[in-house]
């Protein structure tokens, strides 16, 4: 709860065990989640993962990307709980595009020059209404999920 | 008084004074009413009781869950979810696992139940709408379907006394169609909402203040509304209306009133004079069958799990049922007409984001404004409109359509900022008339966990709805346009055949009709059986046609005046 909608709460007259509640929610934003661990890729997938979200939604002017929400954590998370089919999807993936970066540039994703990996994502995010390719339909589950998990963390919410 | 008249002594007598089945709207305004009188009530509840401040979620943000909203197991992602999301209170869905009910072939129906202290009333949307004498006396005009017994004189009495207990927000605008009430102040319109209002005003759609059961001054110890608009995920203040905080709560304190909860109605049972005794119950706990006595039954179950009720109660005075002797137990079954079309508005790009102050839901809603043109329309009964924009809570899913095709990158996020409260929704809520092909009934094969048969329901809009909702799309579509705007859908997931599935609405109401002659209705106009004396029926059951109005206020309103009329039958040894 915004500072503003919690001292709003409490000027409208709220019963005091009322405020106790909104005041116990208010401690609750402070403790946001933090100290998660990884439930279904590894580090390594997850710095990569990390990367690929923050490509999706960078860090700008306005406010920080995807990385500073610890998107990937999310996206972690609702993969862990899908079905085995949709986990394929995500591990093929990830490596489709390690491999696509070896490929043309030599060098793992990560250690690929910006303007390089602006290539990848340019080819990946081509066909975003009508995808074909193995890496075209991972843009798209990738791209979904990172927007779910940006636009409800904290900074999606109060600062894009 | 008529505590002397009524059980003495102990609080749990051996026999109760009124035995209430259902903690809803109507077994909610019934309980605290009689309770108020001094009765003893005893008050079944199949669910559970409910804690509001473990239940609520209102003040939470996606983001102080690792699921974001999504529900623990990322639930939302897998369709198996509570509906309407994980924030949302709901207790019940359109599936109870335990409770199972079938459709008859060739129909669609859908029903959504809610178990638990408060029925539905914990999160429904507080529409509050008086039904007119245009529409009690509709079949005066047009002579189709059936006339209440009771017009605006008897129901605006206790419309008062609902709306000022209940508080009600609203403005005084003089619409025959759209009873003016005892009224809150409602809270000012958003900025999208005064876009469409000047665009109504050219189309000749008049859009007021909404009517909504959620106070914005303080009363009988409620807190005034915050405005944190997330109403429909359960109010911590009770500042918005529900049956659990507003009528049960406070009436368990007179010490009048017990409460059984996770307790399953499965009949009522009657002596053999025919008057009913007490209810035969089954405790979900232990699974025991138990029974609970009184002078009085009143069933508010919900409409449909009422007449469930009654025809379950067979025996060999009542062979069809208890009350059935008309054969109209589960008959006119009637949900509201639905259609929405959604739209997205350029002009409202790049708005700066505000706060934006107020309830849950639209501040402006538009009455049925077509009352002298039907005879020109072709389908004889109107609609009201329903709509939705302006910055809305994210959630996971909500940014999907913003970012699509913006590729990856800053452009997203210029994106979504620049379309973020641009998109529009409207919807149409209708009258249905009541038809032979629509009804519930008991399967005959089909029994739930707890051994109680189920209903089977039959479900079909006539041409006089498929007629409404296509005015609706061509007034959407014209409004969209009107406002600059682009059409981006007609109908939701409930709509694609053109017209909302049977029950989606969750506005059911009619199967146990009230009426002056008994060979033609269940109930009197005092929602009193007419074949048992001291049974009563106080949800949507009783409802005689299903006008464009939001039933649960007029449930409230017919509970209250049955609850009196009780109370003063007692008074006087009538049941
Ligand atoms: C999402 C949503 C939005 C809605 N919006 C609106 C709106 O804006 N305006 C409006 O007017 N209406 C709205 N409604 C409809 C409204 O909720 C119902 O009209 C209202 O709750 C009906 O009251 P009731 O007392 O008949 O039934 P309920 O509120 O459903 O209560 C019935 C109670 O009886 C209990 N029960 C059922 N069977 C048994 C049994 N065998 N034994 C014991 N107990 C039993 C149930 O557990 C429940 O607690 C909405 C509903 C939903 C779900």
């Amino acid at each position: 709860m915004k500072r503003r909608t919690a001292l709003k709460l409490v000027a409208a007259g709220v019963a005091a065990e009322r405020v106790q509640i909104a005041g116990r929610q208010l401690f609750a934003l402070a403790q946001a989640p933090s100290g998660y661990k990884l439930r279904f890729f590894n580090d390594e997938q997850n710095l990569l993962l990390d990367r690929l979200t923050e490509l999706i939604i960078p860090a700008d002017d306005h406010s920080p990307g995807a990385h500073a929400a610890k998107v990937s954590l999310f996206i972690d998370l609702m993969v862990s709980y899908s079905k085995p089919d949709v986990q394929d999807q995500w591990t093929h993936g990830l490596r489709a595009l390690e491999n696509e970066s070896r490929e043309r540039f030599r060098k793992p994703f990560l250690e690929c020059v910006a303007a390089w990996q602006d290539q990848i994502m340019q080819t990946i995010s081509r066909n975003e209404d009508h995808p074909t390719t193995e890496l075209e339909k991972f843009f798209r589950i990738l791209k979904s999920r990172t927007i779910d998990g940006y636009y409800t963390s904290e900074s999606g919410f109060t600062r894009s | 008084m008529l505590n002397a008249l009524m059980t003495q002594g102990s609080s749990k007598p051996d026999v109760f004074d009124v035995v209430v089945v259902g903690a809803g709207a109507g077994g909610g305004t019934m309980s605290r009413v009689m309770a108020g009188k001094g009765a003893k009530v005893a008050l079944l509840e199949a669910g559970p009781k409910l804690v509001p401040e473990e239940e609520f979620k209102e003040h939470d943000w996606p983001y102080h869950y690792d699921h974001r909203g999504a529900g623990p197991g990322g639930a939302g992602y897998f369709g198996r979810g509570k509906p309407f999301g994980f924030m949302r209170t709901t207790s019940g869905g359109w599936e109870l696992p335990d409770e199972p009910y079938t459709v008859g072939a060739g129909s669609e129906f859908v029903w959504f139940r809610s178990r638990i202290v408060g029925g539905r009333t914990n999160h429904y949307g507080r529409m509050s709408f008086r039904l007119s004498e245009w529409d009690l006396k509709a079949r005066d005009r047009d002579g189709v379907g059936p006339n209440w017994p009771i017009g605006y004189a008897d129901l605006a009495p206790y419309y008062d006394k609902a709306e000022k207990f209940i508080g009600v927000t609203g403005t005084h605008e003089g619409i025959p169609s759209a009873p003016d009430g005892v009224f809150h102040e409602p809270p000012p319109p958003k900025a999208h909402e005064l876009l469409v209002q000047a665009t109504g005003k050219k189309l000749g759609i008049p859009f007021i203040a909404n009517r909504r059961a959620v106070i914005t001054r303080s009363i009988n110890g409620r807190a005034a509304c915050h405005y944190c608009g997330q109403c429909g995920r359960g109010c911590l203040t009770a500042s918005a209306y529900s049956a659990s905080q507003v009528d049960i709560f406070p009436a368990l304190k007179t010490g009048n009133l017990t409460l059984l909860t996770d307790a399953m109605a499965r009949e009522v049972l009657t002596n053999a004079s025919g008057k009913a005794e007490g209810v035969l119950y089954i405790d979900r706990n232990t699974r025991q069958v138990k029974r609970v006595l009184g002078k009085a039954v009143v069933l508010a179950a919900s409409t449909c799990e009422s007449a469930r009720i009654l025809l379950n109660s067979k025996s060999k005075l009542f062979p069809n049922g208890l009350a059935n002797g008309s054969g109209m137990v589960g008959r006119n079954l009637m949900d509201t007409v639905g259609l929405s079309v959604s739209g997205y508005v350029p002009a409202l790009e790049g708005m700066p984001v505000y706060n934006t102050d107020g309830f849950g839901g639209s501040h402006l809603y538009a009455p049925w404004w077509g009352y002298n043109d039907h005879a020109k329309l072709g389908f004889p009964r109107g609609y009201h409109i329903e709509f939705g924009g302006g910055f809305r809570m994210p959630g996971v899913h909500s940014g999907h359509n913003a970012a699509r095709r913006a590729g990856y990158g800053k452009r997203i996020k210029e994106w979504m900022r620049q379309e973020y409260g641009a998109r529009v929704g409207f919807a149409g809520r209708g009258e249905m008339i009541p038809n032979r092909f629509s009804y519930c009934e008991i399967d005959p094969a089909i029994v739930d966990d707890w051994g109680i048969p189920v209903l089977r329901f039959h479900f079909k809009f006539s041409d006089y709805e498929w007629k409404q909702a296509r005015h609706m799309e061509e007034t959407f579509k014209g409004i969209i346009e009107s406002l600059g705007g682009r059409v981006t859908g007609v109908g939701n997931a409930w709509e694609k055949s053109g017209i909302s599935t049977g029950g989606s609405i969750i506005h059911e109401v009619g199967t146990a009709r009230m009426g002056t002659d008994p060979r033609s209705s269940v109930l009197n106009p005092y929602c009193q059986a007419h074949e048992v004396k001291n049974l009563f029926v106080t949800d949507g059951s009783c409802f005689v046609t299903n006008p464009d109005k939001n039933p649960t206020l007029t449930i409230n309103a017919l509970s209250w005046r049955a609850a009196d009329y009780l109370a003063e039958a007692m008074r006087k040894g009538d049941v």
